[in-house]
This record gives C-alpha cells, sequence and structure tokens, in this order.
C-alpha cells in the first residue's frame, strides 16, 4: 500500500486535434468574407476617391495657418466641454462608486440598482448620448456636455468601484477594533485608498472625452466637430485638414499632459 | 482585567472555535497563548475586543461584559483595548503619523478625525508611542516605505496612542524575520512592562513563547489545555499542546536536537527554531528581577537611547513640543501611573 504509486489505467488525455483548430480558422475566414460581401465592402471606392483624399493630403501638407488660428476659440470650447463634463460626470459618480462596490455598500438591493445602472450606461456610446440630448435641449455645447457628462459618469463609477471592492480591509479591521465608527472607517481607511485611483481613473476619462468632443458637434453637440463638419460638407480641404491637424496636436498636447499626471500619482 | 465565563464559539458551519472557556488575566500580565493551527487562538483573542461574537458564556473587561455591550459602549470598551496583526493593517498610502493617530479616533468625532484635526495633546501622543518603537524619525515617511519590522512597530505605535489598558496582538511576528522578531517582542514586552498594559499575544513558536512569556495558556481544539507560569510549561506540556504525532514524529520540543536534518524539521521552521530553546531558556526563566529586555541586544540599544531628548524630525517644527516635553523618564513615571505615561 505505502509508497507504490500505480500507473492510471484509463488513457492520459490528449490535446485538442490539430483539424479542429483549422476548421475554426476556415470558419472564421468565411464569416469574415460573408459580412464583408453583405454590406457591400468595396476596397475600389478607396481609389475612385482618391481624388479628394489626394487634396486633403495635400492639405495636410501646407496648412491654413490664419484659418487655424480663427478655429482655436472652437478648440477651446471642446476642451472646456470635456472639461465641465468629466467633472460633473466624475462627481455624480462618488456615490455610485460606494454603492456598487460589495465590500462596503450597506445593502444588495442598493448594489445591484448601482451595477444595473452603470452597466446600461456604458453600453450607450457618446455620440447617442449627443444626439439625445440635441433632441432634449437643442444644438450647441450644453448638448455636448451632458452627454459627456453622463459617458464619464458611467466609466468612472465603474472602474472606481472596483477599485474600491480591492482595497486592503486590514486598515478597516484596525480601525474597526480601536473603537472607530463606520464614518470613520470611510474617511480614514477606504477614501484615502481609493482616492489615487478615482483621480487616476478621472484623469483617463478626460483623455477620451477630449478626443470624443472633437466629434459630438457631427450631431450638433458643439465643440469643434461642428466646423470640421461644415468645411467637409463644402468640400474646403484645406480647413478641414486644418482642423484635423489642430485636433491632432491638442489631443496628443493632453494625453501627454494627463498622463505624466497619472503617473505621478500611481 | 479579563474574564472568560464558560466562553463556547460556534462558527455558522458549525465548527467549535472555543469551547468551554474560563479564564481570568489580571492586570499587566504578560500572557502568550499557544496552540497548533486552528486551535482557537485568533478566536480567543478577537472574542476579547468582540471581532468574534462568541455563542455561549460572557466576556468580562474590568468587571463590565463586551459581550452585551451596545454599539456605543462597544466603541468606547474597545478603545481602552489596542490590536496588533500580522499584517500590520496599516494605510500603506499614508504617513507613519497619520496612521499612528488612527489610534486616536474614537476619542473625536468622526469629521474631525476625517479631516485630521487632531488636537497637539494627540500629536504628543502619536509622538510619544514612536519613540517607545524607536521610530519618532519615520513620522512623515509614508508606511509603504518601511521594512516589514518597522511597520509592525508602526501598528504597536498605533495601538499604544489609543492609551490602552489592553493590548492584543495575534500573531504578530509570524511575517517577520528572526532578529525583528526579537525586536518587536523585546518592544510588546517592555511595554508591557514600562506602562503596565495588560498583554495578550498569540505565537506558534515554542520557543519566543518560552522566552518571552510570563504565562503560558495552551489551546487545543478550542479548549485550554494547559495554564500556568512560564517555568511550569514544560517540555511535556508543549508535546501535549501541540499532539504527541509531532513528538513521535522526530520533534522533541526544547530538546529537539533529535529533529536535526530532518525534512520536517526544514519545512517546519517555527518548529526547527526550538533548537535553540534549551540554551535560551535558562535566562528566560529567571529574567524576571531583571528590567532589560535580555539576549535582543538591539532593543537594549534602544532603550538606553530613551532618556535624552527626542530629535525634532525634519519638517516637524509646526508642533514641535516644548523643549524637554516629549523626553521626561518614562520608567519612573510609569511605575506610578495607573494606565499610561502618555500625556
Ligand atoms: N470565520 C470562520 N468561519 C468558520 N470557521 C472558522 C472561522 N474562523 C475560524 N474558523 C475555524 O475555527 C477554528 C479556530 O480558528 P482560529 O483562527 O481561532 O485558529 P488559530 O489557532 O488562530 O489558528 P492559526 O494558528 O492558523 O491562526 C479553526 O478550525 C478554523 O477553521
Ligand atoms: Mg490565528
Amino acid at each position: 500500500m505505502k509508497g507504490t504509486l500505480k500507473p492510471p489505467e484509463a488513457a492520459l488525455p490528449r490535446p485538442p486535434r490539430a483539424y479542429k483548430r483549422w476548421a475554426s480558422a476556415l470558419l472564421f475566414a468565411a464569416a469574415l468574407v460573408a459580412s464583408g460581401w453583405h454590406l457591400g465592402l468595396d476596397f475600389g471606392r478607396l481609389v475612385s476617391g482618391s481624388g479628394p483624399m489626394l487634396r486633403l493630403f495635400r492639405a495636410f501638407l501646407s496648412p491654413n495657418w490664419p484659418y487655424m488660428l480663427k478655429v482655436l476659440p472652437a478648440v477651446f470650447e471642446t476642451i472646456r466641454m470635456a472639461v465641465l463634463g468629466t467633472t460633473l460626470g466624475a462627481l455624480m459618480s462618488v456615490p455610485v462608486i460606494f454603492a456598487a462596490a460589495r465590500n462596503v455598500t450597506p445593502n444588495r438591493f442598493v448594489y445591484g440598482l448601482a451595477r444595473g445602472v452603470m452597466n446600461v450606461l456604458r453600453t450607450i456610446p457618446e455620440l447617442l448620448f449627443a444626439a439625445l440630448f440635441v433632441a432634449l435641449v437643442g444644438l450647441g455645447p450644453t448638448a455636448g456636455i451632458l452627454a459627456i457628462t453622463v459617458f464619464s459618469f458611467g466609466i468612472i463609477a465603474k472602474l472606481t468601484s472596483e477599485a474600491v471592492e480591492a482595497i486592503d480591509p486590514g486598515p478597516l479591521e484596525a480601525l474597526w477594533a480601536g473603537g472607530a465608527s463606520r464614518p470613520v472607517l470611510f474617511g480614514y481607511a477606504v477614501v484615502p485608498q481609493v482616492l489615487p485611483a478615482f483621480i487616476s481613473y478621472t484623469l483617463y476619462t478626460f483623455e477620451i472625452n477630449v478626443r470624443a468632443a472633437t466629434v459630438l458637434g457631427l450631431v450638433g453637440a458643439g465643440g469643434i466637430g461642428v466646423m470640421l463638419n461644415t468645411a467637409m460638407k463644402l468640400l474646403q480641404y484645406d480647413k478641414a485638414a486644418s482642423i484635423i491637424l489642430l485636433i491632432f496636436a491638442v489631443v496628443l498636447l493632453i494625453e501627454a499632459l494627463s498622463q505624466s499626471l497619472r503617473r505621478r500619482i500611481a | 482585567m479579563i474574564e472568560f465565563q464558560n466562553v463556547r464559539k460556534v462558527y455558522p458551519n458549525g465548527t467549535v472555535g472555543l469551547d468551554g472557556v474560563n479564564l481570568t488575566i489580571g492586570r499587566g500580565e504578560f500572557v502568550v497563548i499557544v496552540g497548533l493551527s486552528g486551535a482557537g487562538k485568533s478566536t480567543l483573542l478577537r472574542s476579547i475586543n468582540r471581532l468574534v461574537d462568541i455563542t455561549e458564556g460572557d466576556i468580562l473587561i474590568d468587571g463590565r461584559s463586551i459581550v452585551q455591550a451596545g454599539p456605543k459602549e462597544l466603541r468606547r470598551m474597545r478603545r481602552d483595548i489596542g490590536m496588533v496583526f500580522q499584517s500590520f493593517n496599516l494605510v500603506r498610502r499614508m504617513s507613519v503619523l497619520r496612521n499612528v493617530l488612527a489610534g486616536r479616533v474614537a476619542y473625536h468625532p468622526a469629521w474631525r478625525s476625517i479631516l485630521g484635526l487632531f488636537p497637539e495633546a494627540d500629536l504628543r501622543l502619536a509622538f510619544d508611542a514612536l519613540r517607545r518603537v524607536g521610530l519618532e524619525d519615520k513620522a512623515f515617511v509614508r508606511a509603504d516605505q518601511l521594512s516589514g519590522g518597522q511597520q509592525q512597530r508602526v501598528s504597536i505605535a498605533r495601538a499604544l496612542a489609543q492609551q490602552p489598558k489592553i493590548l492584543l496582538a495575534d500573531e504578530p511576528v509570524a511575517s517577520l524575520d528572526p532578529v525583528t522578531t526579537d525586536v518587536i517582542m523585546n518592544d510588546l514586552k517592555r511595554i508591557n512592562r514600562e506602562l503596565g498594559i495588560t498583554t495578550v499575544v498569540n505565537l506558534h513558536v515554542v520557543d519566543l513563547a518560552r522566552r518571552f512569556a510570563d504565562r503560558i495558556i495552551g489551546l487545543k481544539a478550542g479548549r485550554i489545555v494547559f495554564d500556568g507560569p512560564v517555568e511550569a510549561a514544560t517540555d511535556d506540556v508543549f508535546a501535549e499542546i501541540y499532539g504527541r504525532e509531532l513528538a513521535s514524529a522526530g520533534w522533541t520540543p526544547g530538546g529537539g536536537t533529535k529533529a536535526e536534518g530532518t525534512p520536517a524539521a526544514d519545512r517546519r521552521p517555527e518548529f526547527g527554531a526550538a533548537t535553540e530553546a534549551p540554551a535560551k531558556a535558562v535566562p528566560a526563566t529567571d529574567r524576571k528581577p531583571d528590567p532589560g529586555p535580555g539576549p535582543g541586544a538591539s532593543a537594549g540599544g534602544r532603550l538606553a537611547a530613551a532618556p535624552p531628548p527626542a530629535p525634532p524630525a525634519p519638517g516637524m517644527s509646526a508642533f514641535r513640543l516644548p523643549d524637554g516635553v516629549p523626553a521626561g523618564d518614562p520608567p519612573v513615571m510609569e511605575r506610578s501611573g495607573e494606565r499610561s505615561v502618555l500625556p
């Protein structure tokens, strides 16, 4: 009995056969081709559309500098929209962050509700919110700001509530053992542990929002996108190119700034 | 004084944590609880401050039942009981000072603590507590920049800042190396002597229990199987606490040379450490009249360094204590003081 290890009688498990993998790859390729055909994907159009594209490309090389100066206020409006929307969204997310974290929430119903709201919000794209708010409050940056607010609220609440669920419970236990009340646990041990994550996720959301804010104008929700839309429709390629270059520069700059900030917080 | 009266604890899943525990721990005692993993050491310790709710019986702290205390009274009673954990349980991102001040939160309204508006007296307490564990120069360092041993000393300082009557330590050295272990155990022992704080420590290392305990309580399957002064805790007693199986597996408590080189000893450093016991057990037993912390040289050095005034840490001038205030002469004041010398 002791020390005798018998070889198992049953056959050893085998890795999945190679043909299964080949079949999956083929199936995937077929699905890809079929959906392209179904949607009428036509690479030939890239060639036939090369005239306007070339013009746009040439415009990139010699941007319209005076026009760039003229659209600068619209760029600032876009950034302001992102700042306002992100800030409002972050503020709104605060109670939900804790309601949606299982380890600190008072009851399961509150938790389920918070989770549900967050998950529904996150399935809706920003542009759709923008269109919705344009219908509600009319054309202009207000609609854009509201769209960004709701969108930011969803992301920040989701990400940060996960950070809350990952906090170290040790300090809470120590404070609790020493006679602290619940508000103290919260303010003295929970908040300090999640504050950096909250700030970092808010900055990250701000980066996304600057990018998103540039296209909200396509549905009339304010910002530089409105001008880009107009320029493209009027076939003013030099202006469109200038706007795109400007957006590119601004987005890069803001991402660099925000990322260096985030690195310092981490 | 801590009194267990017929205490029984059954966990929701049916596990019996404590069974028929009757126990009285007097003021100022230094008690070490030993037992195998799962014997109920943590359950016993954590029922003292009601981190664990017992199923039957009663636990009295200075004559008052903590079991029957309402929420508010419970928090009041817990204020007088400091606790030290195996995993330190500091807020790692906060400064050492703020972590120590966490020991003061139960004395103030929540909003004051959260905003960090502690009175100056609390800062003095915090610095005094840090000085007692030799870390006053680390007050403004972030807790996660300290070594494990230093973090544990911060957590001891946090418990001290509560001005507790009782100090509970649940395996405070289980994740530390042998040298650091001695420093921490010496700190606990010295604090027990200097401030007269009743101290209950869970340990699973026989050697440490022998060297530091005044009184040893052996637990086995939730029952007290030994309770007596350290001198009475013979090898046979430990063999009983830890089960005869261990002894027959090649481990003999105290005279552990038999276990030398066996794989079992290699895998269990805590029992391997017992091989040193004979040499150290002797000074441990006749240590009582000796006010020094025993063989731990480093702690002896710190103790000697206590009288000169604490060097002010850079940047602490904002609330530097008037000259002479923090230094004092701890040992003299402590003996007179009932609870604590901390101002
Ligand atoms: N929350 C819990 N739920 C169910 N059973 C538990 C719980 N906590 C502890 N136990 C059980 O109660 C018994 C005593 O546990 P306890 O933690 O007090 O032991 P211990 O002596 O501290 O052990 P260790 O040295 O491993 O820390 C064990 O059998 C353990 O499995
Ligand atoms: Mg334990």
